[in-house]
C-alpha cells in the first residue's frame, strides 16, 4: 500500500497498470472523470472492463402456444451488466392471428421477468417485434441471462422467434 | 506535476480511497480501462453503476382526455449526476362502451413539478379494440438525464382517447390472450453513468 506523492492542486501522472479499489473526487462536486476510448479499433475494451459488450447469436426457436421459451441467452461473468434485446415473432404456418406476444430478460430459463417485460396485444397475422426493457443485473458468480418469449394464438398456427432478427446484448456497467 | 514511482511493466498500487478528479489516458486513443467488479456487493451511492429503481404497486386509472396523472409507486429520487433513465409500463386500455374503438394512452416521465423529460414520451395503443375489453400493452423508453439538483422522476399516464367509457390505467389485472396476469410489472430505473 503506497501513498501518492502528489502535491494538492498539482497533477500526478500514473503509470500504466495502476491498481486501486476506489477512486473518489478530490474536488467536491467534480466527480472522478475517466477518459474514454477515442481509438476503439486499436484499443478495444477488454474482457472484464467496464464497457465490455457481449452479443448473443440467436437461432430460430419454435414457440408453443401460451408457454415461455428462451429466444436467446448469454453466459455472463460476475459483475454488473445492462442487458437489452428484442424478439421478432414470425408466423410460419397456419392462418390464426397472434393475439399477444411477450418479451423479457430473465435470469431463469423460460421464465418471464415481469418488470422488464414488453408485451403487445396485437391481433395480427404479421410478425411483430416488441422490445424487452433494459435490465440491470448483478451477480457475484457467473450467470446466464435469457431473452424469454411467449405468444398467444390459436393452436393451428405455428410461430417462431426469428433468430436473424432477434437480438440480445449485455454491456458491463461496473 | 509529479510521477508515481512505478516501473514500466510493473503494477503500481494506490491506497484504497485515492482521491482523483480526472483520469486521462496514458496511451493516446486507449482511454482508461476500468476493470469491472466480480463480486455482487452493492455499489455505493455516488459511484458509477449506482442504480435506483421503483416499481408500480397499484393500479392508477385516468379517464380525462390528455390529462396526466401520477402512477402510484413509479417515482424515484435521483441525485446530481449523469444517469441512464428507463421505464417500462404495462398500460391497460379499457373500452366499456362496446364497439370496435381505437384506444390510446400516453406515457411519459416528468420531474417533480410535472415538467416532461425529453425523449421519454411513448404512445400505447390498440387500433381495433374488442367490445368492453381490457387491452394491455407495454410502453418503454430510455434516455439520459443530467439533473443539476436532486430531482424526482416519475411516470405519468394520460388517456388519449377521450371516448366515453374508455379508461387508461397502469398494471392491468386481466389480459386478452390467456397468459398470466401481469400485476406489479412496471418499473422505472436510473443507473449512474458519470
Amino acid at each position: 500500500m503506497g501513498f501518492i506523492p502528489g502535491a494538492e492542486g498539482s497533477k500526478t501522472i500514473l503509470t500504466d497498470g495502476v491498481q486501486v479499489d476506489h477512486i473518489s473526487e478530490n474536488t467536491v462536486g467534480h466527480g472522478s472523470r475517466v477518459k474514454g476510448i477515442s481509438d476503439p479499433t486499436t484499443y478495444p475494451v477488454l474482457i472484464g472492463d467496464v464497457g465490455e459488450i457481449i452479443a448473443a447469436t440467436p437461432v430460430n426457436v419454435l414457440l408453443t402456444n401460451n408457454a415461455s421459451s428462451d429466444a436467446a441467452s448469454l453466459a455472463l461473468t460476475s459483475g454488473s451488466w445492462l442487458v437489452y434485446g428484442k424478439i421478432y415473432f414470425e408466423r410460419v404456418t397456419g392462418s390464426d392471428l397472434m393475439t399477444q406476444v411477450r418479451a423479457s430478460i430473465g435470469t431463469s430459463s423460460a421464465t418471464h421477468h415481469l418488470p422488464s417485460q414488453g408485451f403487445l396485444n396485437v391481433a395480427t397475422t404479421d410478425a411483430v417485434c416488441p422490445t424487452a426493457t433494459p435490465r440491470a443485473v448483478t451477480s457475484n458468480v457467473p450467470f446466464t441471462v435469457y431473452l424469454v418469449a411467449s405468444v398467444a394464438l390459436a393452436v393451428t398456427s405455428t410461430v417462431r422467434a426469428n433468430g436473424t432478427n432477434t437480438s440480445l446484448f449485455a454491456v458491463r456497467i461496473a | 506535476m509529479s510521477l508515481i514511482p512505478g516501473i514500466a511493466g510493473q503494477k503500481t498500487e494506490l491506497f484504497d480511497g485515492a482521491k482523483i478528479d480526472a483520469i486521462t489516458e496514458y496511451t493516446s486513443g486507449n482511454g482508461v480501462q476500468i476493470q469491472g467488479r466480480t463480486n455482487g456487493s452493492s455499489i455505493p451511492a455516488g459511484y458509477i453503476g449506482e442504480t435506483i429503481t421503483a416499481t408500480c404497486s397499484a393500479i392508477t386509472a385516468t379517464t380525462t382526455l390528455n390529462v396526466d396523472v401520477d402512477v402510484t409507486g413509479m417515482s424515484i429520487v435521483v441525485p446530481v449526476g449523469i444517469w441512464l433513465l428507463y421505464y417500462n409500463v404495462a398500460v391497460e386500455l379499457y373500452n366499456a362502451s362496446g364497439g370496435t374503438t381505437a384506444l390510446r394512452g400516453r406515457v411519459r416521465v416528468t420531474d417533480g413539478s410535472n415538467n416532461a423529460v425529453a425523449n421519454t414520451e411513448a404512445a400505447c395503443q390498440f387500433d381495433n379494440a374488442p367490445n368492453a375489453a381490457d387491452i394491455t400493452n407495454t410502453a418503454a423508453r430510455i434516455t439520459v438525464v443530467r439533473p443539476t439538483a436532486t430531482t424526482t422522476y416519475k411516470v405519468r399516464v394520460a388517456n388519449g382517447t377521450g371516448t366515453a367509457g374508455t379508461s387508461v390505467s397502469v398494471v392491468g389485472s386481466s389480459l386478452w390472450g390467456g397468459l398470466t396476469d401481469p400485476d406489479n410489472q412496471s418499473v422505472i430505473s436510473a443507473i449512474r453513468i458519470a
